[in-house]
């Protein structure tokens, strides 16, 4: 029984275990960390109030200057930068709540603080010595200086591993960049690019360039050699500026690399597990607001001689919204303590990003439909929301990506013995009595996604990497396991603290019936695939 | 210069009011609390005066502890330090009470300017300030909107029906601040981080003693729901019909 909790709970799961130490007790800031939270949150909030016109900026493709003026001001730039460096030195739960309010306001103007806190300067929060930090930091946590990241090209997306951008050793020490960039957000108004670029191998003198590994760079706006394309013309996040990079013959000293020569990748990857994240909250701020404005319109919305809120079938959506928005919530805030805690999350973000995109895109799309032809209607906000909430199911790791990682990393856990499948059931300690219904169903479908996966490896074996209609599935049930417990945990620690009234508890049930359903619908298209039709047409020509 | 900023915890603006069982309260269930719009311009006017002219603010309430989280918003703006004088019945008083706690405060702690907002937004009395300068025996000045201050005195501006008034006063001085004063700031990370660091002094509060008392609160008779006639010119006449024989307006 005494398993260590540094795996996480999702990657336990492969071998039938769960991990009731990774999910309770829900994670929660101490009395003073909440106070600095909330008065945070507070001042967030009445500022996008005022100070943010979302339908202005999605018109206008652009985010006026006044308002990138008051992220500054009120200090956002640097929110998780640390103090010793000009931050504010806020960790994950509240850099998710801060992206959170402001997404509730605007999905454009969250992803300006988004490309620079989540991604565009982690490389070197996380990966910069103290000189490279005191040196760049303090001016992107002031706001004088903002940031992005710059890993995707024309020929590398998904498979980033595949970028041809070069950083050629020079005589002296400094590095000479190549390549051209896509789609980077903040790319039009950041003063500083976090580079990934190919650097030779001293060990392997004789490689190809398109063998040589990847490192990093930190590329000031100022180089020579670096320009930005001009703005992307886009479906949704109009405000955002996402532009091409390009470099040309810029030179750049030794002490622009980050982390170690060669490691460039693993830098990326472990930027993104995290950046991923604060997308979650970000889809819970805007998944809230299509809520609330399709609440307000069926409650007032009269058919029929009722206000539509009175029919079945409305009521079927808003209150799969709200269960869904719990179980958002649920997992994201969660996934944030464990963050903060510094514990194992990879693949707990990774499921937060995909269950919350994905929740966001069908509320948002429940919100339209209860809005009826209004929510169709480009005077009012549902049509925006839908278009802004498309890109999230794309970027930071597609969630077709996000699953293969998923159910890759457990399999392959699980194949090279770092997990033992387990021989009893499945335990979770720590759910109060009014869920043990839900908690003894999701006690039960462990063993059955233990066996699934052992299928899976029966089947496919080595290939099992390959073998993506199975990931798929697998992914699914992980990421359903996942979000019920999480579901459970907040429950729980709201029962903890007397504070779960009927209303929270009926949302907990309702959340993970919905997630036990994703779970079947996956097991069901196990025992009775598609696989093979699904192959064939697919690879059938259309002529 | 010594500044003390006076700000009262109030019901949020957009609290749909309920009267609780008592008849003469309003019902606290859900109510949330901020800091009454006027006292946010005292606040930063307070601030403002200190960065032009040096010296220190500090933020005055009577109220539940919970009005930490108001002082605290104000220190975060830039305040120096907070005094909740704690009573939990904080809005049953009547101003006369309010403003003779106030004044007893303010002589112990010593101030050359006192702002306040021109009228709390829960109860629209605006009778505080006025009050306490009187029981100060201070200048006082009401809906400002314009302050400059010199050596030992100053000028403040405010609109009346007939124009603009400009009065000069000595200090020490009571200003009671309207809405065009400022724009209150919002607290910066920054602010926020070193507010947990400044000074909160809660000390129980002297018994009141109102002299009003609140005998019975009812909310206004609901509204009768408005009724369209019909669209266009063509509904015209029975508009005129309407409002001539039903709310015999015409
Ligand atoms: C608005 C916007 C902002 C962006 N901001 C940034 C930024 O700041 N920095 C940055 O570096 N990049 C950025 N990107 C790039 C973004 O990260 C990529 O678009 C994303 O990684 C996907 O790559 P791709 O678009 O080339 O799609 P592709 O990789 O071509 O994928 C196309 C489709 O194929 C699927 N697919 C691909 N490979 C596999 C596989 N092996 N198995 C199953 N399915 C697969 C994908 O899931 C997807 O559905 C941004 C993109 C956009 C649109």
């Amino acid at each position: 029984m005494t398993q260590t909790t540094s795996s996480g709970f999702v990657r336990p799961l492969f071998s039938g275990r769960l991990e009731s130490a990774a999910l309770f007790p829900y994670p929660h800031q101490d009395a003073e960390a909440a106070e600095t939270t909330e008065a945070i949150v507070a001042t967030v909030a009445e500022w996008a109030a005022h100070a943010v016109d979302p339908a202005a900026i999605d018109h206008a493709k652009t985010i006026p200057a006044s308002v990138v003026a008051g992220l500054k001001e009120l200090g956002l730039f640097g929110l998780t930068i640390p103090e010793e460096y000009g931050g504010a030195g806020q960790g994950q739960v509240t850099y998710a709540r801060v992206m959170q309010t402001v997404a509730h306001r605007c999905a454009s103007t969250v992803t300006v603080l988004g490309a620079q806190l989540g991604i565009g300067m982690k490389a070197l929060v996380l990966y910069g010595t103290s000189a490279q930090k005191a040196h760049w930091l303090p001016k992107l946590a002031s706001g004088e200086r903002i940031a992005a990241f710059a890993l995707t090209e024309a020929g590398a997306g998904s498979d980033a591993a595949a970028l041809a951008t070069r950083a050629e050793p020079q005589p002296d020490g400094s590095w000479k960049l190549n390549g051209r960039k896509i789609w980077i957000t903040n790319g039009g108004i950041a003063n500083g690019f976090t580079v990934f670029a190919r650097t030779p191998d001293p060990a392997k003198p004789g490689a190809k360039p398109s063998e040589w590994p990847i490192s990093t760079f930190w590329v000031e706006r100022e180089r020579k050699g670096l320009t930005t394309g001009s703005p992307e013309n886009k479906m949704g996040l109009c405000g955002s500026s996402t532009t091409d990079v390009a470099l040309e013959d810029v030179v750049v000293p030794p002490e622009a690399l980050i982390g170690p020569r060669g490691e460039g990748f693993k830098v990326a990857l472990n930027v993104l597990n995290s950046g991923r994240h604060g997308l979650a909250a970000c889809c819970i701020g805007q998944a809230q607001l299509a809520r609330d404005l399709a609440r307000a319109h069926a409650a007032e919305r009269v058919q029929f001689g009722h206000p539509i809120e009175h029919f079945g079938m409305v009521q079927e959506l808003l209150a799969g919204m709200d269960a869904d928005l719990y179980a958002m919530e649920a997992t994201t805030y969660l996934t944030a303590g464990l963050m903060d805690q510094k514990r194992e999350t990879m693949l707990e973000a990774a499921c937060c990003k995909m269950h919350a995109t994905e929740r966001l895109w069908q509320i948002a799309n429940d919100a339209l439909q209860v809005t009826g032809g209004t929510g169709f209607m480009r005077e009012y906000a549902y049509e925006r929301i839908l278009r802004d909430a498309r890109i999230n199911m794309i970027f930071e790791g597609t969630n077709q990506v996000l699953r293969m990682m998923i159910a890759f990393q457990g399999l392959r856990s699980l194949q090279r013995g770092e997990l033992v499948p387990a021989s009893g059931a499945a335990h979770l300690e720590g759910v109060c009595s009014e869920l043990e219904a839900e908690r003894t169903t999701l006690e039960a479908l462990v063993p059955r996604f233990a066996a699934s996966c052992q299928l899976a490896l029966r089947t496919h074996g080595e290939r099992v990497r390959a073998a993506q209609f199975a990931l798929h599935r697998l992914a699914d049930m992980a990421a359903a396991l996942f979000v019920s417990g999480a579901v459970l945990s907040r429950a729980s620690a709201s029962r903890a603290r007397s504070t779960l009234d009927a209303r929270e508890l009926d949302l907990a049930r309702l959340a993970c019936r919905r997630a036990f359903k994703d779970f079947e619908r996956a097991a069901h298209e196990e025992q009775q695939p598609d696989d093979e039709l699904v192959a064939r047409i697919a690879s059938a020509s259309t002529g | 210069m010594k500044i003390i900023a006076c700000i009262k915890r109030v019901p949020t603006t957009d609290l749909q009011p309920r009267v609780a069982a008592d008849g003469k309260s309003l019902d606290a269930a859900g109510v949330q609390y901020m800091t009454s719009f006027y006292d946010e311009i005292a606040v930063e006017e307070a601030i403002k005066q200190k960065e032009k002219h040096g010296g220190e603010v500090t933020v005055l309430t009577i109220g539940s502890a919970e009005a930490s989280k108001e002082v605290r918003e104000a220190l975060a703006k830039g305040a120096d330090k907070g005094v909740i004088l704690v009573d939990n019945a904080w809005g049953g008083r009547d101003p006369l009470a309010t403003a003779k706690t106030l004044a007893g405060k303010i002589t112990e702690l010593g101030a050359d300017l006192v702002l306040l907002g021109r009228v709390g937004t829960d109860r629209d009395n605006a009778s505080v300030g006025p009050m306490l300068a009187a029981l100060l025996g201070w200048a006082c000045v009401t809906d400002v909107v314009g302050l400059e201050l010199g050596d030992g005195k100053g000028t403040a501006r405010r609109e009346a029906d007939a124009g603009t008034e400009t009065y000069a006063f000595a200090l020490p001085a009571v200003i009671t601040c309207q809405k065009d004063l400022n724009e209150p700031r919002y607290a910066g990370l920054k602010g926020i981080m070193a507010a947990k660091k400044k000074p909160l002094e809660e000390s129980p509060c002297p018994p009141a003693t109102s002299q009003v008392e609140i005998e019975k609160l009812a909310l206004p008779p609901a509204r009768k729901a408005g009724r369209i006639v019909g669209e266009g010119a063509a509904a015209v006449p029975a508009l005129i019909d309407a409002l001539r024989n039903e709310a015999k307006i015409l």
